[in-house]
């Protein structure tokens, strides 16, 4: 656990307790950064407001990241650069779609902006926060990726 | 248009395939990729995406199909398609169950409408409209 400060306020803060919180979050669009939490990514402030309770306007994008990165979790910027420890998402698209196969995601080029178990879920997800995208189930093994011929 | 072929992860093989964006119906924030499949004669979609883009099947007519080896429910209804830049309006069998994770763009409904051509050694591929 880890005891950290944060507009006036102290919190004690575990890893654990962060990913029991965020369980069934739905993360919100990613601008600049993002936290990697039980393999999804989020905005740092969107997390740090979750887990503490306070105003988005009470502290920074610098600590939200920080704080993070000291409860252990992958702290990054779009785009690739690594600011922390955890796994890496970001790289070529391949390996960016390793993380979700089987899932399906909204995507815009190489980025996934958001990952569910089924469709619905995914476009419900684009139209709340007003995005576009291309919504598909990231194919899991040959068979989902087989190619076909239909029968009139 | 010239499309790069599409990289899939690890775990579906490592061959990119030939897919193309695709919207259907009146809405702009939803595309589904689809293979580019020179063997197919219809196109197909996941029925879910007919739902989503607000396309009505009432008076859909009803095929069965085999697709991947099982049997499949299609509701073939013409719609506005887009993809490429273009717009156009084509019967469209949306099916459930939906085995891929793609849909297919065929003969009918895409290939009629496109000029294709493959450039399998540079991964990528070229659409034009038939005007």
């Amino acid at each position: 656990m880890t005891t950290v400060r944060v507009a006036g306020a102290e919190f004690t803060l575990g890893a654990d307790k962060v990913e029991r919180r965020l369980a069934k979050a739905d993360p919100e669009p990613i601008h600049l950064h993002y936290a990697v939490v039980n393999g999804r990514r989020f905005p740092p402030k969107q997390v740090l407001a979750l887990i503490t309770g306070l105003d988005r306007a009470d502290f920074t994008t610098h600590q939200a990241r920080s704080i993070l990165r000291r409860l252990g979790f992958g702290v990054y910027r779009r785009q690739g650069e690594v600011a922390g420890s955890g796994s890496s998402v970001s790289g070529e698209a391949g390996t960016v779609l390793d993380a979700f196969a089987g899932r399906w995601v909204a995507q815009v080029g190489d980025d996934v902006l958001y990952d569910a178990d089924a469709p619905e879920a995914v476009v419900a997800w684009l139209r709340r926060h007003g995005r576009a995208g291309r919504v598909w189930r990231v194919p899991a093994s040959p068979v989902d990726a087989g190619s076909a011929l239909s029968t009139p | 248009m010239i499309v790069g072929y599409t990289d899939l992860p690890e775990p579906a093989g490592s061959s990119p395939r030939p897919l193309l964006d695709l919207a259907v119906g009146d809405v702009d924030d939803l595309v589904v990729p689809c293979l580019v499949d020179s063997g197919a004669v219809h196109t197909l979609l996941p029925r879910w995406l007919a739902v989503s883009a607000g396309v009505a099947l009432d008076g859909a007519q009803r095929r069965a199909l085999a697709v991947a080896g099982a049997g499949t429910d299609a509701a073939f209804i013409t719609c506005r398609l887009a993809a490429a830049g273009h717009t156009w309006e084509a019967p469209v069998g949306f099916a459930d169950p939906w085995p891929y994770s793609w849909g297919l763009l065929g003969h009918e409904a895409f290939f009629r409408f496109f000029t294709v051509t493959f450039r399998g050694a540079d991964l990528e591929f070229e659409v034009d409209p038939i005007v």
